[in-house]
Order: structure tokens, then C-alpha cells, then sequence
């Protein structure tokens, strides 16, 4: 077990050192950094200067390294266009991202687990055609799509009942935060809930045909405690597993939403600094995400084993 | 025996996937890209100032009509849908190919050889799983620019996204190559000294083509939203090209009043992709029976 | 006295787009208090249909119970509701199935697990409810039950888990037990261990049995009576010594042939030819007219009606004389 964990671990550092490589190279992609961060028409003295400032007459390697050892202890840089550190920056929009997520998994996972239980259940069905021809709109309406279109239906006088803002993040109190967070967490979340509800619909369905499924009932178990306490418990786990993925995989996927809805989160900060040039910022955030995501299946691998009584054992 | 019976029979009960209309579909799109030339009714690109912001249907001085409107340039939203077919499946294809070839080779090696070599191919698709894909796209498609080679392909969005994806494919070829490796006729093969070369071609290779089959039919339609937003992101093409995503993203600031610029191309990449997931759906339900009802 | 469990003309088909399966096609038999039933087939045979349709707990959607009657305690069980079957479910008829590696839920513990039934049925909780467990895993004799309560079903060995399964059938002190090949995944040294002990709770419970095998050797030792079963119907039933000595079906005199005995020479093991019949194709005539050496000419024309060939010995064969 505790190998298992300690193995997992390293494997994730591994991987991390990884990604901190080719995030240092996706700063030197376009050769020469300089010519980046500085004006078009700036002296070759400056850029001399900014060069020999950043280090970049050291060989490749020793600006890894520094990048590296600055990256570890929590110096991301500063901000070229704002000139500010670009952890202030990331602290300041991080909350915003992270709520919106946050909402969208919530909103799916409500959609999706009744919907992806009952669909197994009443399997072959007419609720479970609907559901699996729910699935796959799901994941074919582009979101960025889903989300102009639902502003125009309920955010614009178009209809006489524009009931909700089209944009930003609400200052107002709570009721207005979740007032201005319901059409971009929507827009994410039906994508996000087809994936959700096909898992979670196939995974009941492996459980309900399970014999102490059927022993539940021969035990004269009520049907609601046989699919909930005996299927869906059973169920529970790689839905579980997928959901925490989605959740790190759907940070990086906010970019659109945020675009859309003028939400100001990380993503519509890092498109804008990838337009700006803003090097520093988008490293961070590519990294910041990728990190999440491997913590995210670390956590996910030991809560497995710690889940799964019969994974434990075999460790 | 019975038992097994039972289950099979329950299976015939699955999802009633006709794949004449998705299909028939998905042929509408290829062939309105291929002979978009004879199809548009005007040039995707021709600006008219005078026909800026008209409604579907609205007949202009010329006497042409345009089914559906125009954007604010006055360009005809049929003819530039027309023409986006073409840069949405020209991406989608050339995509799926890089993905495919470099996640069956990698997927076959790793799972072949196993050892250091399994983990180190496998710790290298955990970091392209790793790398939050649409923002690595955007970066690269900014740094390098929007190229578009022969007016077609968007050689930088083909790259990244082709980059991006095959380690969805490495997995999954990975997994089953581990699987056929265990069978008999290859220790056979083995034992007749065929080299691990001839071995993975020959006899693995077209043993896993049913699950490749299967893996490029389900990510073509994740690869045209990608590409779509994309280029809703006004990423990796030139900001005139007719492509869906840029057309919504033009939209999408008139919403209010001038709806149909939005509209239209986004219905036509909802049709495509729901036609292709359905397709896709029905391809895996005929050739893989381990991947049915996920 | 009339009997505890009768079952008459039973009829259970799966309705399948393909098809109809005649999974259990006419199926009449009896379980008198306290009595052991042998149910003999190949798999496939219909068996286990049977055995859930007289529970009632049928493969949804599409197993249906289209005819007879399954009168238990002098009730019809085809007539009544889910909710009054779920109150006869465990708590009167129970049953044990074949591989309680699969049958118990990974996910909870024993306790949990056996304790449902006393919770559903007799509406226990706490130290009653515990107390009840722990009686029924002395019952089928667990050693040190108390210390079992909080293991999880993979921390227990084969012949364990068994005992645990069979706990949950016999705690709430059913009068019947059905028990679906209970030994077939045990190992074979367990497996005598297991079959002594569930004739030991019988003695000292009353519970009848059904028993469900297709080991003409644990029939043997187990049961009162037999039936045999063959395509959706049971073509011989009789007292277990009677069929034993005088089988009258050619199906059952394969079966016993099959039987390896003591004296016989090892060379000369038996077995029966050709393929039992597609359930949902059977042929016209009698079903098992295709592998029958002594096939005539009616047998492939007509199904033989059940006829009484001595004392509490049926046969579903035209060689068998009105």
C-alpha cells in the first residue's frame, strides 16, 4: 500500500518535471524571448540588456535550472504587460475559475447521476432512449455555441424575458453571484454530464446485472435501497474517479466559457495574455493547470485504493 | 448455455442506432466541401457594404438571394457555411491520421515490449494528457501564426491538435496490445523466430485495427469542436477564412439583434458532430462488444 | 397435507426482439415441509429460470410468467404484488446462489450484509439487530462470529463466504430454501464439508429445500425426490431411490450412465450426444428426440404427455406404456 502510494508519487513528479520542461520551452518557442517582451522598435541595447537580465546568455540547461528552482520556490515572474507578479495575478482570478468549475461539475453531476441511474435501470426503455439521445447532444453542441445561444434565449429582450445578465460575476451578494452564474456553469455543464451520465449509465449496468444485486433481492430489499445502497454504491466508484478528472481537465477548459460570458477567471486572463505576449502568465497558468490535473489523479489513485476494500487488500 | 443466452439476447436490445441519416449527413458535409466551388452561391469571401446585416432570405440588388443573411460585411452566410465544411474536415482528417499513426506505433511499442519501455512511453502520454490542451493549442497557434496552406489547411491547428491527441490513442492501442500479446499464435509466432518487428505488423497490428477504427470514428467529432473552438478563440487561421467557429465568434457580439450569424454555423457543426458521434457510436457498437454501452 | 410448495404448469418465456425463449415451458412439481427436491439438468436447461420465477425475480425487461400457478403455503405467488412478494422474499422463501464471491457486495461488511434481513424483515436495529447476526452465523456454524462482523466478503475464504451466504438465506427462518448449484465453486474437499452442513441446519430447522444441481452425485446424498429437467421441461420425477434404480426417461438413464462408478472401468466414461436444443427453437415432437438412441417415429412428431409409470413416478416418454 504504502509502495503503491509512494511509487504513484514519483511517477507524478516525474511527469511534472516534464511538463516544467516544455512550459520553459514554450517561452523560448519563438527563439529569441526578447523580441517578445519588448517593443517592436526597442534598441538592440535594451534587448542586450534584457537579454544579459534574464539570463539568457547561460547555456539552455542553467536557464532551466533557474527557471526551475525559481518556479519551486514559488517565483512565477512578473507580468510583462502589468509588470505585476504573476501569482498575485493568478490569486486574483483563480477564485472566480475555480467557482465556475466548481458550479458546472455540481450542475451535471445533479443531471447526470439520477439520469445515468434511472436510464440503467429502466434499461432499453423509453427514459433511457431519451437519456442516451441526451448523451449524445451533449457532447456534440459546441459549448461556446450553447452559450451565445442561451444568451440570446434568456439574456437578451429578444423574448421579452432576458431573466438573466449576460456577463461578468455579479458584485451584488450572494443572490447575485449565483444569479450570474447560472448560465455559464449550465454551459459547461451539459457538455460535462453527458460524459458523467454515459459512465455512470454503464457502470450500473455492470453492477445491476452483478449476483448480489440480485441477492439484495432475494433478501426482499426495497428496489429504491437495491439500486442505491446495492448498485449505485457499487457504481459510485468510477464515476467518482472521472468526476474528480473532469474537474482538473475542465479547469483548462473554462477558456471558452469565460470568453463567452465575460467571466474574469484564469482562462479569459491567460487569452488575453497569449495575445499580449505575456509569456510569464501563460506559463504559469499551463503549468498551474497541468499540476492540477496530476495532483488530481494522484488523489484520485490513493482515494481509489483506500476506497476499493478489495484494491487494499491486493496491495 | 442459457445464462450467456439471456445476455445476448438483452443486448439486441440496445440503443436503435440508424446510421443511414447520420450518415447520410456526414456525406452532405464532404460533398458541399469538395465541390463547394459549384455549390456556394457567391465567393465566401466577397465583402458588399450595402448588404451588411441582412436577414435570412433577403434578396439583394443583384437579384441573388441569400437563404441565410449575411454577416457585417455583407459576405453570404450560406456560402461561407459551405466553404467551412471544408477547413472542419480537412483538420478533422489530417488530425485523426497524425494522432492515429503516432499513438498505434507508440501504443504497439509500449505494450509490446513492456518493461522501462512501457513506462517511459506511458509517463510521456500522462504528460500530454497532463498539458491543458486547448490553452497549449492557443499558445502554439499564436507564436506560429495563422498559416493557411492552399487556402485549406491550417498547418499549425493540424499540428497541435494531432500533437495533442494521440495520446488518447496510445492508451487504448496500449491496453489491447498487452491483451494480444498474452495469445497463443503470437508465442507461436514467437517460436518460429519471427522478428518483434513482423511480429507487431503482422499479427498484431490487424488485431487491433477494429479498436482503431473505433477510436478515430469517436474522436472526430471531439476534434471538429476542438478545431471550432479554435477558431472561435480566432486562433490558427487567417481572421477572413469561412471556418464555423470564427462565423459564431462574429456572431456573437450582435447576438441581440442580428441572430442568424451565430446561428447557422453553429447548427451546422452541432449536425456534423452529432452525426459523426452517432456513426461513431453505431461503428462500435458492429466492431468492439467490449466497448459497447460506454 | 397438502403441499408447502406446488408448482403447476408452469410457463416463464423471455420475450427477446429475435424471439420467443421457452425458457421454462410447463413445469409442475411439489415440496412437501421439511422435504428436499432435487432439480437435475444440464445448464441451460431451464433450472435457474425456474427457481426465479418462483421468486418472481425475473430478467426485466422481457422474462414473464405467461401461465400456471406456484402455490406456496396454499397461495399463489404468480398472483401477488411486488410489494406483498418482497415480504416473502427472504423472509419465507430465500435462496442460495452459486458463487458468493459474486453474490455478497463487496462494498459492505457481514454484519451489514446479514443484517439486512432482520432489519427488512423483522425490523431490528442495534444490539438486537446484532445479536440476530451473530446468531445466524452460528447457525451455519462460523467459527468465532463475533470477531466476523466487520470483514469484508473478499477477507474471507471460499468455504467462509458460502457459510455467510448461507446465513442469509436461513436467518430470517424461512420455510424453503432454494439453493442454486451451492457447491459448484467450492473446492471439492469443502464441498462435502458444506453439503453435511446444510443437511444438519435442515435437521434441526425443518427448512425444505430445493436443489438445484446438475451432480446426479450430490442429488444422491441431498434430496427425497428428484426432477429432472431437459429444455424447459421436466421430463422424469421420482422418489431419489425409485429414480435411481429404475429410470425410465432415456435422458435420465444417460445422465446416470454418465455417473462414474466404482466398479465400472475407467476407460468407459459415458457421456450423452449432440447439443441440448436452442430454447428458442425447440424442435416439434419431443425435445430431446435428436439425441435419444431409441428415438421412434411419434417422438418427432409429438411432445409425450406426463404419464404415471409406477407409485410417485412420472415420465414424459412415449416409451413408457399408458
Amino acid at each position: 500500500m504504502r509502495r503503491f502510494i509512494l511509487s504513484r508519487i514519483l511517477q507524478a513528479i516525474l511527469v511534472m518535471l516534464a511538463v516544467s520542461v516544455i512550459v520553459f520551452f514554450l517561452g523560448r518557442l519563438s527563439g529569441d524571448p526578447t523580441d517578445i517582451l519588448l517593443p517592436h522598435d526597442a534598441s538592440e541595447e535594451s534587448h542586450e540588456r534584457l537579454r544579459d537580465h534574464l539570463g539568457l546568455d547561460e547555456p539552455l540547461h542553467v536557464q532551466y535550472w533557474i527557471f526551475l528552482t525559481d518556479t519551486l520556490q514559488g517565483d512565477f515572474g512578473e507580468s510583462v504587460k502589468s509588470q505585476r507578479p504573476v501569482m498575485e495575478l493568478v490569486k486574483e482570478k483563480w477564485p472566480a475559475t475555480l467557482e465556475l468549475t466548481g458550479a458546472a461539475i455540481f450542475i451535471s453531476l445533479l443531471i447526470a447521476l439520477p439520469v445515468g441511474v434511472y436510464s440503467a435501470v429502466r434499461r432499453g426503455g423509453f427514459f433511457d432512449f431519451l437519456a442516451r439521445l441526451l448523451a449524445v447532444f451533449g457532447q456534440s453542441i459546441p459549448s461556446f455555441w450553447l452559450g451565445i445561444m442561451l444568451i440570446y434565449i434568456f439574456a437578451v429582450p429578444q423574448f421579452g424575458w432576458a431573466i438573466f445578465p449576460t456577463h461578468g460575476r455579479g458584485e451584488d451578494g450572494l443572490w447575485d453571484h449565483i444569479h450570474h452564474l447560472i448560465l455559464p456553469a449550465f454551459t459547461m455543464g451539459w457538455y460535462l454530464s453527458a460524459g458523467i451520465m454515459r459512465l455512470t449509465r454503464s457502470s450500473m449496468l455492470e453492477v445491476l446485472d452483478s449476483d448480489y444485486v440480485k441477492l439484495a433481492r432475494i433478501k426482499g430489499v426495497p428496489e429504491y435501497k437495491v439500486i442505491w445502497k446495492h448498485g449505485f454504491k457499487n457504481a459510485a466508484l468510477p464515476v467518482l474517479t472521472y468526476s474528480v478528472m473532469i474537474f482538473a481537465l475542465v479547469l483548462g477548459g473554462t477558456v471558452i466559457t469565460e470568453m463567452v460570458f465575460a467571466w474574469p477567471g484564469m482562462g479569459r486572463m491567460v487569452v488575453d495574455a497569449v495575445y499580449a505576449r505575456d509569456f510569464p502568465v501563460v506559463q504559469t497558468t499551463v503549468l498551474l493547470l497541468s499540476a492540477v490535473f496530476v495532483f488530481a489523479n494522484l488523489l484520485v489513485d490513493i482515494l481509489y485504493s483506500y476506497l476499493n476494500p478489495k484494491i487494499r487488500i491486493a496491495r | 448455455m442459457f445464462r450467456i443466452g439471456i445476455n445476448k439476447l438483452a443486448l439486441i436490445r440496445k440503443f436503435p442506432v440508424n446510421p443511414g441519416i447520420p450518415l447520410l449527413i456526414v456525406l452532405l458535409c464532404i460533398v458541399m466541401a469538395i465541390f463547394a466551388p459549384y455549390i456556394a452561391p457567391e465567393s465566401p469571401t466577397k465583402q458588399s457594404l450595402p448588404n451588411q446585416f441582412q436577414e435570412p432570405g433577403y434578396v439583394d440588388k443583384d437579384g441573388t438571394k441569400h437563404y441565410l443573411g449575411t454577416d457585417k460585411f455583407g459576405r453570404d452566410n450560406l456560402s461561407r457555411i459551405i466553404y467551412g465544411a471544408r477547413i472542419s474536415l480537412v483538420v478533422a482528417v489530417l488530425t485523426i491520421i497524425i494522432a492515429a499513426f503516432i499513438g498505434t506505433l507508440l501504443g504497439l511499442v509500449a505494450g509490446y515490449y513492456g518493461g522501462w519501455v512501457d513506462s517511459l512511453l506511458m509517463r510521456i502520454t500522462d504528460v500530454g494528457l497532463a498539458l491543458p490542451l486547448i490553452l497549449v493549442a492557443l499558445v502554439l497557434a499564436v507564436v506560429y501564426g495563422a498559416e493557411l496552406i492552399a487556402d485549406l489547411i491550417p498547418i499549425n491547428v493540424v499540428l497541435v491538435i494531432g500533437l495533442l491527441l494521440w495520446p488518447r490513442f496510445a492508451r487504448q492501442i496500449r491496453g489491447e496490445t498487452l491483451a494480444i500479446k498474452e495469445q497463443d499464435y503470437i508465442a507461436l509466432a514467437r517460436v518460429a523466430g519471427c522478428s518483434p518487428m513482423r511480429i507487431m505488423i503482422k499479427h498484431i497490428f490487424p488485431n487491433v485495427i477494429p479498436t482503431l477504427l473505433v477510436l478515430c470514428t469517436l474522436n472526430v467529432g471531439y476534434v471538429i469542436l476542438l478545431e471550432a473552438s479554435l477558431s472561435f478563440l480566432g486562433v490558427g487561421v487567417p481572421p477572413e477564412t469561412p471556418t464555423w467557429g470564427l462565423m459564431v465568434s462574429d456572431g456573437k457580439g450582435v447576438i441581440a439583434t442580428y441572430w442568424w450569424i451565430s446561428l447557422f454555423p453553429g447548427l451546422a457543426i452541432m449536425f456534423l458532430v452529432l452525426s459523426l458521434n452517432f456513426f461513431g457510436d453505431w461503428v462500435r457498437d458492429k466492431l468492439d462488444p467490449k466497448l459497447r454501452q460506454v | 397435507m397438502s403441499a408447502l410448495l406446488d408448482v403447476q404448469n408452469l410457463k416463464t418465456y423471455y420475450f427477446a426482439r429475435r424471439g420467443v425463449v421457452k425458457a421454462v415451458d410447463g413445469v409442475s412439481f411439489s415440496i412437501d415441509q421439511g422435504e428436499t427436491l432435487g432439480l437435475v439438468g444440464e445448464s441451460g436447461c431451464g433450472k435457474t429460470m425456474t427457481c426465479h420465477s418462483i421468486l418472481k425475480l425475473l430478467p426485466k425487461p422481457g422474462g414473464r410468467i405467461v401461465e400456471g400457478q406456484v402455490l406456496f403455503e396454499g397461495e399463489d405467488l404468480v398472483l401477488k404484488t411486488e410489494r406483498q412478494m418482497r415480504r416473502i422474499r427472504g423472509a419465507k422463501i430465500s435462496m442460495i446462489l452459486q458463487d458468493s464471491m459474486t453474490s455478497l457486495n463487496p462494498a459492505y461488511t457481514i454484519e451489514n450484509q446479514v443484517g439486512e434481513v432482520f432489519a427488512i424483515h423483522q425490523k431490528l436495529k442495534g444490539r438486537a439487530l446484532k445479536e440476530k447476526v451473530i446468531e445466524a452465523l452460528k447457525l451455519v456454524k462460523i467459527p468465532a462470529a463475533e470477531t466476523r462482523l466487520r470483514a469484508f466478503p473478499h477477507q474471507m475464504s471460499g468455504g467462509m463466504r458460502q457459510r455467510v451466504a448461507g446465513a442469509i438465506a436461513l436467518g430470517a427462518k424461512p420455510s424453503l430454501i432454494i439453493a442454486d448449484e451451492p457447491t459448484t465453486a467450492l473446492d471439492v474437499t469443502i464441498q462435502a464439508q458444506y453439503l453435511n452442513l446444510l443437511k444438519e441446519i435442515q435437521a434441526e430447522t425443518g427448512v425444505a429445500m430445493m436443489f438445484v444441481t446438475h451432480d446426479l452425485g450430490v442429488v444422491a446424498r441431498m434430496c427425497d425426490k428428484v426432477a429432472v429437467m431437459y429444455a424447459g421441461r421436466i421430463v422424469e420425477k421420482a422418489e431419489m431411490k425409485d429414480l435411481f434404480r429404475h429410470p425410465r426417461h432415456p435422458y435420465t438413464i444417460g445422465l446416470l450412465a454418465c455417473l462414474p462408478k466404482m466398479d465400472a472401468e475407467l476407460d468407459k466414461l459415458v457421456s450423452i450426444p449432440g447439443q441440448p436444443p436452442d430454447l428458442g427453437a425447440l424442435p416439434d415432437g419431443c425435445h430431446f428426440a435428436p439425441r435419444c438412441p431409441e428415438c421412434m417415429e411419434i417422438c418427432k412428431q409429438k411432445y409425450p404427455e406426463e404419464r404415471l409409470a409406477r407409485d410417485e413416478h412420472y415420465v414424459s416418454c412415449w416409451l413408457v406404456e399408458k
